[in-house]
């Protein structure tokens, strides 16, 4: 049995993506308002049934648009709607509750419930899945690597690029940055600290929901799976080094690859345990991770 | 008693303190003063233990306590008060005083979680002492009073309280008169020389020249994390480079 | 304006608690009422964490920790629970030790990532079927119940184990209290209301904050031994960060201000979980939507509203009344 390390690694790449992806949105929600969003899976999930819904069964199958053209829009619906969903959850839920770590934490919880629940009432508990965009394979050195999962890395990594692009070079984004390094400071300047905590929200949810419709046509989507990629996403952000967004890239690409490399040669529990581990090495030698600066 | 050497800290690639000697001696009332963002703030964070030092020693009592933390530091003798009026906000006054003489108190240890004589005894202590300290300060009557609910003067001269509290010999001092009017500073200063005449060496930083001026016997200047000057405060006052530091701001030099 | 006064109304929680049995002695109704110990224990033990401003997500785990050690200890050594149970406390307090010393000194939000991280991995070394001790994802079964003393059986359900699992948990929590309420208690609130100040008079944060930690994970320690004793089976999804987050929110919602806030928290919800029990699938939105309201219109939880809000009302409303009489 060949190891088809080139496989592997774009598996790897390609996890990492969508990791980093989902990891970025908390991480940017969370140095802005001083909020761990734990529905941030859940709208990774309903990112994943919109992809569902509007792209499969209302674009393509419905109104038999292309499959480029559907993800496209698709994309865009998502922008649209998620930003708005994330402007609306910022000004009448969290705004109250800025900087209050605890309140935003269990609030957000409650949120994931009802998102949770709810989808599970309205789209059914059942697992559901979609013949992928991109179709065919690319064959290199030996490997057979589907396109979509290329398309997932290189759509994944352009949204990165744009994100780095927007918090360097763009005003907004730059107050974003200056907030989350000295919330007081910030504001003392003058900076427009509800607008900003609502695009970042915003911006935190769009990121999300983009993961979940890249993914679902390669994989699958359920009520439920917004837990896990919490979970990974926490991970993620305490080896990548807190409140780092680099570190959040580092950290996802990572834990793509021991997933990716662990559940080949193991088994994927095994591939959870050896993060797991890795973890608890960071915690006992470096608690705030690789690029992070989160000691008093 | 206080010598800084060669104390440098960056950030970055920026140098807040740069290379910076400085010595206080026992019982010395000194002003730091410099303009804003010369690293005043910063060199206090160094010398209580919340900045690392990049580089350099500082040496208190004949002791190195570069690398110690500010409980220790505090332990040491050296207590301070913040920029921003930092106060245990919920709590009374005399509640704020009370932790201020949490090292001297006898209350430190696992000991004060047993509920016997001796325990009852300290805290009856401290709570007199707590009161004395007030009245020195003339905020006796304010005793109960909330600290959040203080005044903003009260607030200032409360810290001042927790500082001394501590039985320190050294207190740092950072922009103690800001937000306040003439009278208040008058009061502020003549009690901030009692504490000096008590035997504590005071390290102040302020912006108020004229208070500077009367009260403190050296004068340090810092600009960009450099000490431009030292000396009495006539000298430094007609020093060619701090004024021209200042010429950046000079709604800071005030005629007396 | 008068508050709820702790010390006058406080020992309600306690008497009402032991009187519970006297509304029914159903098996269920036993059950619940055990359970409403446990949780009465956890929360108040989370809420004796928070004093010193941690958020300690992993409590749940602890509480695991302590109930593996003690049936683990009950179960393969045939030692008495009488002496387990303790164990079990201490085993979780020395984790705590080591847990606390390195990642205290992190910031509230990453301290409470990486507890999160800790429960998981707890959970996952307590599924693990390496370790043959703790018996992997089945658990351990058949974890008996305190052995007879004095005479007395405790049998499931019946009311020796009630009263005696009740009084551990007044004992424990009473023991917080009387810590809180001591010269302690004022260094824990200095440390929360600014940490550098309380360093800049001396106050030796590390020491507190680990002292504050390690006594809240042995009472989850206790916790979870006696759970692990009266439920006689103990799997490792049963101490996973759902449970922490469940007696977090037990803390926040009954107000984390005063000593009997998660009491009402517990009591509170416990009661809408039961009420709610036959709509299973809507549960999770009731719950949500409980906790965002409640939020949204008494952040400092029921204990906030009822001082803030419920007393002053009262209070006006009985001065009328009496001016109304007098006239």
């Amino acid at each position: 049995m060949e190891v088809n390390w080139l496989q592997l690694i774009v598996n790897g790449i390609q996890l990492g993506a969508i990791y980093s992806l989902v990891a970025l949105g908390l991480t940017l929600i969370f140095s802005i308002m001083n909020v761990i969003n734990f529905a941030h899976g859940e709208i990774y999930m309903l990112g994943g049934f919109t992809g569902y819904y509007i792209y499969y069964k209302l674009l393509v199958m419905q109104l038999k648009f292309p499959n480029y053209l559907a993800y496209f829009i698709t994309f865009i619906i998502i922008l649209i709607v998620f930003s708005v969903l994330g402007f609306f959850l910022e000004k009448s839920i969290f705004r109250p509750f800025r900087g209050n770590l605890l309140a935003g934490l269990l609030i957000s919880v409650g949120l994931g419930e009802i998102f949770q629940m709810g989808a599970a009432l309205s789209f059914g508990p059942e697992t559901k899945g979609i013949p992928p965009t991109f179709t065919g394979t690319l064959s290199l050195f030996n490997a057979s690597l589907s396109y979509q999962r290329i398309a997932i890395i290189v759509i994944g990594a352009l949204l990165i690029v744009c994100l780095h692009f927007f918090l360097a070079r763009t005003k907004i984004g730059l107050a974003m940055r200056a907030i989350s390094q000295d919330r007081e400071a910030a504001q003392s300047l003058g900076m427009n600290y509800g607008l900003t905590s609502s695009l970042g929200f915003a911006i935190g949810c769009v990121l999300a929901g983009f993961a979940g419709i890249l993914v679902i046509p390669a994989s699958y989507i359920d009520p439920f799976v917004g837990g896990g990629y919490l979970m990974k996403a926490f991970i993620i952000i305490i080896i990548g080094g807190m409140g780092s967004l680099p570190g959040c890239i580092l950290g996802g690409f990572i834990i793509g690859f021991i997933e990716s490399f662990g559940s080949y040669f193991f088994a994927l529990s095994t591939a959870t345990v050896v993060s797991f581990i890795i973890v608890i090495a960071f915690l006992i030698l470096r608690p705030r991770g690789l690029l992070g600066h989160a000691e008093d | 008693m206080l010598e800084l050497v060669g104390v440098t800290k960056g950030f970055g690639g920026l140098l807040a303190v740069d290379h910076v000697d400085m010595k206080i001696n026992k019982g010395e009332l000194v002003a730091l003063i410099g303009p804003n963002g010369a690293g005043k703030t910063t060199l206090f964070n160094l010398i209580s233990g919340i900045y690392h030092c990049t580089s350099g020693q500082i040496i208190f009592a004949e002791e190195e306590i570069t690398k110690l933390s500010p409980n220790r530091i505090a332990k040491k003798g050296i207590s301070r008060t913040f920029q921003a009026t930092t106060l245990f906000s919920s709590m009374t006054a005399l509640d704020n005083v009370i932790m201020g003489l949490h090292l001297h108190s006898g209350l430190a240890g696992f000991s004060s979680l047993i509920p016997n004589l001796r325990t009852r005894k300290n805290l009856s202590c401290a709570n007199d002492k707590a009161r004395e300290l007030l009245n020195f300060f003339k905020m006796d009557k304010k005793s109960y009073v909330k600290s959040a609910d203080l005044s903003n003067w009260d607030q200032k001269i409360l810290q001042i309280v927790i500082a001394l509290a501590c039985e320190p010999k050294l207190i740092l001092l950072d922009e103690p008169l800001a937000g306040m009017n003439l009278e208040e500073i008058g009061f502020t200063m003549m009690m901030i020389n009692k504490v000096k005449e008590l035997g504590v060496a005071i390290l102040l930083v302020e912006h108020n020249m004229k208070a500077v001026m009367s009260y403190c016997e050296r004068v340090i200047v810092i600009n960009y994390g450099r000490k431009i000057a030292e000396g009495h405060p006539e000298e430094v006052r007609h020093n060619e480079d701090v004024i021209r530091a200042y010429l950046g701001a000079p709604e800071l030099i005030t005629e007396s | 304006m008068p508050r709820i006064k702790q010390t006058t109304f406080g020992f309600l929680p306690a008497i009402i608690l032991l009187i519970l049995p006297l509304f029914s002695q159903e098996h269920y109704m036993m059950h619940i009422f055990m359970w409403v110990c446990i949780y009465f224990m956890l929360s108040t033990s989370l809420r004796f964490i928070m004093l010193v401003n941690a958020v300690n997500f992993a409590h749940a785990g602890f509480m695991g920790v302590g109930a593996y050690i003690s049936a683990a200890l009950v179960i393969k050594l045939g030692l008495s629970f009488w002496i387990t149970f303790i164990l079990g406390g201490i085993a979780s307090a020395i984790f705590a030790i080591f847990f606390g010393f390195i990642t205290l000194r992190l910031k509230g939000a990453y301290f409470f990532l990486v507890s999160f991280a800790l429960c998981e991995i707890i959970r996952i070394s307590f599924s693990s079927y390496q370790i043959k001790i703790f018996g992997g994802v089945n658990g351990l079964i058949g974890i008996p119940t305190p052995n007879p003393i004095f005479g007395l059986q405790f049998k499931v359900g019946g009311l020796p184990l009630f009263y005696l699992t009740s009084l551990i948990t007044i004992i424990f929590t009473f023991i917080t209290y009387l810590i809180e309420k001591c010269y302690w208690g004022k260094v824990f609130r200095c440390i929360t209301e600014s940490q550098s100040l309380a360093e800049s008079v001396g106050i030796n944060v590390t020491k507190y904050k680990l002292t504050a930690f390690v006594i809240g994970c042995f009472i989850a320690g206790i916790a979870g031994s006696l759970y692990a004793s009266f439920n006689g089976v103990i799997t490792p999804l049963d101490f996973t960060f759902r449970l922490s987050l469940f007696v977090l929110v037990c803390v926040v919602f009954g107000g984390r201000e005063g000593f009997f806030g998660p009491a009402l928290g517990v009591a509170a919800l416990v009661a809408i979980g039961e009420a709610f029990r036959s709509f299973a699938y809507f549960e999770p939105i009731i719950w949500g939507a409980c906790i965002i309201i409640v939020l949204l219109f008494a952040p400092q939880g029921l204990l906030g509203f009822m001082d803030r809000i419920l007393v002053p009302v009262i209070w006006k409303f009985g001065k009328s009344i009496k001016r109304e009489n007098n006239i």
